[in-house]
């Protein structure tokens, strides 16, 4: 439940402060709630271009570095 | 039956700990390039960023060995933290914060794996977008670079965020939304081309 000042009723809501009243509270939602809260605040449709940018840097660890671990697994079981 | 790449993660470590071996490559695979892309964006070093994977992973070993780690449905999270604190501490070892040659770090990306099978020119512009994006990353502030690399390169959900940054979820979707809006201001600002068309 959200309390809005009277002095707020009928001024015009900036995102902002949309936002806050959005998230105000979190802290009580459920985990499938908060995953809804993700959801709507991905970001993606406003900064796709940005997001564009940042997916240009992607890497992976080289195999061997992984099957190195899985030697030393195997040989401490 | 479920396979190993069905399971949760908890499933897994489950597996793990009743004696299934391959239920940590299973894990492994799946968070491996999130992992090595949060310790790289930490250290820009290419061999240092292999060495302290695999210590993240030997350590994530013992702990599950040991029954120490204690499942909140968040995995990923714990391992990005083991990763951080193993970065931490080689930096406070090495004494070589500022220190890092980007010389080495760019040697290292051009002599990678993954861009072996590319002819040399696409090695260049690979490496020159590389080079810019991690620019661009490391520009912003602290606090706004860390909630980039954990939520668009290690995928947490802002609860996530902000419970391993101590903030609230407020303060997480803040500190997202500035640093979205300085990377856009920087490309701008930068004139960037970051593209292989």
């Amino acid at each position: 439940m959200f309390f809005i000042h009277n002095s707020l009723i009928g001024m015009p809501m900036s995102k902002t402060f949309t936002l806050n009243l959005t998230i105000h509270n979190l802290a009580s939602k459920s985990n499938e709630e908060l995953l809804d809260i993700d959801t709507a605040f991905n970001f993606h449709e406003e900064f796709r271009d940005v997001y564009d940018v940042l997916k240009l840097y992607n890497f992976d660890v080289r195999q061997e570095v992984v099957d190195n671990i899985l030697k030393m697994t195997t040989q401490s079981t | 039956m479920k396979t190993l790449i069905h399971l949760s993660d908890y499933e897994l470590v489950q597996e793990f700990v009743n004696g299934n071996g391959s239920s940590l490559e299973s894990l492994i695979n799946r968070h491996r390039k999130k992992v090595y892309t949060y310790i790289l964006l930490l250290v820009k070093d290419q061999h240092l960023a292999e060495d302290i994977f695999q210590d993240t992973f030997i350590k994530v070993l013992k702990s599950l060995q040991e029954g120490r780690y204690k499942d909140n449905g968040r995995f990923l999270s714990w391992v990005l933290r083991i990763a951080h604190n193993l970065v931490i501490d080689h930096f406070r070892k090495e004494k070589q914060l500022n220190t890092i040659s980007n010389d080495s770090y760019e040697s290292d990306i051009l002599n990678s794996r993954k861009l072996a099978d590319r002819n040399i020119e696409d090695h260049l512009i690979t490496d020159q977008i590389t080079k810019d994006v991690r620019r661009l990353i490391q520009e912003l502030p602290e606090d706004q670079k860390e909630v980039i690399i954990l939520r668009h390169y290690c995928g947490l959900s802002f609860k996530e965020i902000a419970d391993h940054t101590n903030v609230s979820i407020n303060t997480a979707l803040g500190r997202m939304r500035y640093a979205l809006i300085n990377l856009r201001r920087l490309i701008k600002e930068k004139n960037l081309v970051l593209s292989f068309d």
